[in-house]
């Protein structure tokens, strides 16, 4: 896949909770169309780069641009600069999915792929009320979008289910649906394979290649080795919240200082190259 | 500026009105503040906590010790101990009553916020009205209820006569102010020693910080949730004796937990919610606040005054002065 | 028919003496807990099981009749609504037809009706707020205050009372023209400020504290309203505000003094446009991000949803509908002053949106109608409702939260354990 640029560039992120530097000074830059992994031992700071990332925390200091553009800060009546909001993120190109599911669950699953699919609807309450001819443009774009997309991730049999009564490997791929719907051009996705069997692993691999092959790029946290190694362009590990190591996936696997953070100083001399811990819950630092 | 002048003219005088304002108000913010802490929510009912006071008050006072004269010397301590047992445990219970059959069954299901600020409404509605109905004409089925409230406000016997202490720069401070001001300390202060030094206490702080630990570490919750209303509760019945009974001219009635509730609440919020310290704080402070505005804007005002506080410190600084340690 | 070997369980590792004994101990705890739960399940389960047998034959009839109506929606819908606004529309010649015992007669009576389709229209703006966007607005009031004001100044009543009030000879009353009733129109734009004004700031705060500051800011309104004389007539109010008329050259409909039927009518016909905008609001993104945002606020944020402006526009609209209900309550009573907008009236309005069922048009239609109606059927009661009303609230919240006539979805939400900060967790900032 050709890769045309630098969508993504985040500069010394550091991110602080009082006396705790949870992320420091990372430096992340992502091309187009390439599947970026970011991995780390437990607590490492990966869910916290994320979430400056996306908006839901305010890096103490760096900055961060994407699409050319800043990624944080937008001008608000002209002049004055102030923190962008989670939905206007979103709404300029970065879609994500969470790491514990979080769908609607009292809605069927294509209402929440509808849903996704509103972050580029404009119509207002006027519109709703008297039927403008917009809203029932947008209205019907969105069906279409959403059963489009249900359909690209395998699962549009179940359009019309609660998405509370799907397994969980279905309410995963609804949730990356929805987030699909948003149209990003950059997908963040947080620890997708959590919980799955390996079949349901290969499948997702799978469909991360398919969406990077439709025009999306994507950055996947994971803590599982076999997918992160089998489906990433290029990796960057974090540890303590540093950036330790950052490359290719054999490059990775062979760095001792990757080996070292994640088996301890012993482990390098043994070379044990892809034998993470177990998936563990990330612990998050207080705060936000 | 007018106001200036304004204020610095009756400068003592409304510090000295604040600051007994503020006492009640921190008494009763203490009890919003406890619940909040360690439920994280407004007990919106605690208002009617307050008001059933004043009536246990006016009923002790005026029924048990037919005070129609305000006693001499020693006989004042005795009959104020007399009437603010009563209030107390009228507000306390209440609380408990509160808790136990307006939040409880929502607790045990883990129902949404929502649910809980509604059940509180409803709560606070009923208590009120329970109060109106009680004329001595109405029923609750077959029971008669008591005449002892009614729809009309009933003044409280002042069972202290108002006699100045010392006065500074021309401004009287009277025992009345004193005894509000003094009281609240020592209620703070015994309220603090509970929370810091006690095994009760240390449950309820525990539970404050981290409910599922406390749990895990055996600290029954149930307990200390109903520790933390029925102490809530006697701190705003207290409040309510002095209320009505040494401030001069507040009655007993149905409707009267409404403003000092809405005021005691922002005071909690100003001094730190879930603070106990912030809670006297915020209420001393909000107490002043108001005073001074009397001069610049006057009286009818004032109610205004501290909605804008509490929406200000919502805005912009919504943890409040203290911060929301217990 | 061998027997086959279980499948050998993995070895746990070894337990010590003391786990073993707080494991037992835990255990009787938590069994004793269980059966305390059961056995009061039980018990509940047995009242329910006894109020289901009795309405059995209803609930099933009602279920297949609901999914007919789901089926063909289309059509049916809107017949449906054709049949009931034909009804209601007739309720008040019920009395010319049969012999109406006397506690009918006065819930079918044209005053009682017009309060039953007044209070309706401002549950159903409440039921935008409170049921559709989750927001616990106790300042309903306020609006209901401000539309009626605007209809006040707007039509020259205040004008002429405050001219009376000042003692200025020669102060004519306020005569009807048909531009008044631009005054509606008028209502929903001061509503909508109003509304901008009270929720920008606001609603940003958590549930909690968003309950007590729309409660302050209703006190508020109702204080500032006594305190502007100039413009607002003070403690006295505002006098002689006149009543609607429709007059196009030969054509002279008039509405006359309170008990006029002709209210109730007025009344129904701004219900039924507000139904149908609300159910046209729902099928569109801002009805979907409603839903979204009372499911879980920060997963919405990331899919694109405004919150804040969302919330803003369920507040506004619930604000209009107040106004607009406000315009023609001032313009049937004719004389409004502070006392009669205090809080009581928001509480009440909730309690019909709660009771009847949050987040569904028809519970706030019943609930109005329970809350007006109740306490005119049972007159003699009629001093224990608002006792009454505040036990409901409770015993609702408790035992059904959605309501009687609840929203599908919002029973699920209730009922189920909840998604936003629960009681004991009130960390989701990480995620």
């Amino acid at each position: 896949m050709a890769t045309n640029g630098t969508i993504l560039n985040a500069k010394q992120v550091t991110k602080q909770f009082g006396g705790l530097t949870a992320v420091k000074e990372v430096d992340l830059a992502i091309e187009e169309g390439e599947i970026r992994g970011l991995i780390g031992p437990n607590g490492a700071g990966k869910t916290t780069f994320f979430n400056c990332l996306t908006g839901i925390y305010a890096p103490t200091s760096g900055d961060i641009t994407f699409l050319g553009g800043n990624l944080l800060e937008t001008t608000s009546m002209g002049f004055r600069t102030r923190l962008r909001k989670p939905h206007e993120i979103t709404q300029g190109g970065l879609g994500r999915t969470f790491q514990n599911i979080r769908l609607f669950t009292n809605m069927t699953a294509l209402e929440n792929v509808i849903v996704g699919s509103d972050a580029h609807h404009r119509h207002n309450i006027f519109d709703a009320i008297f039927r403008t001819p917009r809203l029932h443009r947008e209205e019907a774009e969105a069906q279409k979008l959403a059963e489009r997309m249900l359909n690209f991730v395998g699962i549009l049999k179940y359009a019309n289910e609660l998405a509370g009564n799907l397994s969980y490997g279905d309410q995963r791929r609804v949730e990356i649906a929805r987030a699909l719907a948003t149209q990003p051009k950059l997908l963040l996705l947080d620890e997708p394979a959590a919980g799955m069997n390996p079949t349901e692993k290969s499948g997702l691999m799978g469909l991360v290649r398919k969406i990077r092959d439709n025009g999306v790029t994507v950055l996947i946290i994971e803590h599982d080795m076999k997918v992160v190694m089998g489906v990433c362009d290029r990796i960057a590990v974090l540890d303590h919240g540093e950036k330790i190591a950052d490359g290719g996936p054999r490059e990775v696997q062979r760095d001792p200082n990757v080996i070292e953070a994640y088996l301890g100083a012993g482990a390098v001399h043994h070379g044990a190259p892809d034998t993470p811990p177990t998936t563990a819950p990330t612990e998050e630092p207080p705060g936000g | 500026m007018d106001c200036f002048t304004d204020i610095a003219d009756q400068f003592w005088a409304q510090t000295r009105n604040g600051l007994t304002l503020g006492s009640i108000y921190a008494m009763i913010a203490l009890g919003y503040t406890m619940v909040y802490g360690v439920l994280q929510l407004i007990n919106f009912a605690h208002s009617e906590v307050f008001m059933v006071s004043t009536f246990a008050t006016l009923y002790s006072l005026r029924n048990w010790y037919g005070v129609e004269q305000m006693p001499e010397g020693f006989g004042i301590v005795v009959l104020m101990i007399g009437a603010i047992i009563p209030a107390m445990l009228a507000s306390g219970l209440t609380a408990l009553a509160v808790e136990r059959f307006a939040y409880r069954p929502l607790r045990r299901r883990g129902a949404p916020r929502l649910s809980f600020l509604i059940s509180a409404i409803g709560a606070s509605l009923f208590i009120q009205y329970l109060f109106v109905l009680m004329d001595g004409s109405h029923y609750l089925g077959p029971i008669p209820l008591p005449g002892i409230a009614g729809p009309n406000p009933q003044t409280v016997p002042s069972i202290i006569e108002r006699s100045q202490v010392f006065s500074i720069f021309g401004t009287s401070f009277s025992n009345k102010h004193l005894i509000v001001i003094i009281a609240a300390g020592v209620m703070l202060f015994i309220l603090d020693r509970f929370v810091n030094q006690t095994k009760l206490g240390r449950g309820i702080r525990a539970v404050a910080q981290d409910a599922e630990a406390a749990s895990i570490m055996g600290v029954n919750i149930d307990r200390v949730v109903v520790v933390t209303f029925l102490v809530g509760g006697l701190m705003a019945g207290a409040a309510g004796f002095f209320y009505s009974a040494i401030l001069p001219g507040a009655p007993a009635f149905w409707f009267v937990g409404f403003l000092p509730g809405i005021k005691a609440f922002t005071a909690a919020v100003l001094g730190g919610i879930g603070n106990i310290r912030g809670a006297m704080l915020g209420g001393l402070l909000l107490g002043l606040v108001e005073a001074y505005s009397v001069p610049c804007f006057g009286s009818q005002w004032t109610n205004v005054t501290a909605f804008v506080v509490l929406v200000l410190v919502l805005l912009f600084r919504p943890t409040g002065i203290l911060g929301e340690a217990t | 028919m061998s027997d086959q070997p279980p499948v050998n369980k993995k070895q746990e590792p070894e337990e010590t003496d003391a786990q073993r004994e707080g494991a037992r101990e835990g255990r009787t705890i938590a069994q004793r807990r269980e059966q305390m739960r059961k056995s009061r399940s039980a018990a509940m389960g047995g009242a329910r099981r006894a109020v289901a047998s009795t309405l059995a034959p209803v609930t099933r009839w009602w279920g297949p009749f609901r999914q007919k109506i789901d089926e063909n929606s289309k059509w049916s819908l809107p017949l449906i609504g054709f049949v009931a606004v034909a009804i209601a529309a007739l309720l008040p010649f019920l009395g010319e037809f049969i012999e109406l015992p006397d506690w009918l007669a006065r819930a079918t009576s044209g005053s009682a009706l017009s309060r039953v389709a007044l209070f309706t229209l401002f549950a159903l703006g409440l039921n935008v707020v409170v049921g559709f966007a989750g927001l616990l607005d106790l300042g309903y009031v306020a609006f209901w205050a401000i539309g009626a004001y605007t209809a006040g100044i707007l039509s020259g009543a205040q004008t002429a009372t405050r001219c009376d009030q000042l003692g200025l000879g020669n102060c004519p009353d306020a005569e009807w023209n048909m531009f008044m009733w631009l005054i509606i129109p008028a209502a929903i734009v001061t509503a909508t400020i109003a509304g901008l004004i009270l929720g920008s700031p606001t609603l940003r705060l958590r549930g909690d504290y968003l309950a007590i500051v729309t409660l302050g800011a209703g006190e508020i309104v109702r204080i500032v309203a006594n305190n502007l004389d100039s413009i607002t007539g003070g403690p006295r109010g505002i006098r002689n505000i006149p009543h609607p008329a429709i007059t196009i050259g030969d054509f002279n409909l008039e509405w006359g003094t309170l008990l006029d039927t002709k209210y109730y009518w007025l009344m129904l016909f701004f219900v039924v446009l507000w139904i149908i905008a609300i159910r046209m609001l729902d099928h569109s993104r801002i009805g979907r991000a409603w839903v979204a945002i009372r499911e879980d606020e920060v997963a919405a944020a990331a899919m694109g949803v405004s919150i804040v402006r969302m919330k803003l526009a369920a507040f506004v609209i619930g604000a209009c509908t107040a106004g607009v209900g406000g315009v023609i309550y001032a313009q049937q009573v004719n004389f409004i002053n502070p006392p009669t907008f205090s809080i009581i009236q928001s509480i009440l309005i909730l309690t019909m949106v709660v009771v009847g069922g949050m987040g569904s048009i028809g519970g706030s239609i019943l609930g109005a109608a329970i809350v007006v109606l109740l306490p005119e059927v049972f007159k003699e009661f009629e001093d224990y409702r608002f006792f009454f009303f505040g036990a409901a609230l409770v015993v609702v919240m408790i035992f059904r939260p959605q309501g009687v006539l609840p929203s599908k979805r919002r029973k699920a939400e209730l009922l189920g354990a909840a998604h936003d900060e629960g009681l004991y967790d009130a960390q989701h900032g990480g995620e």
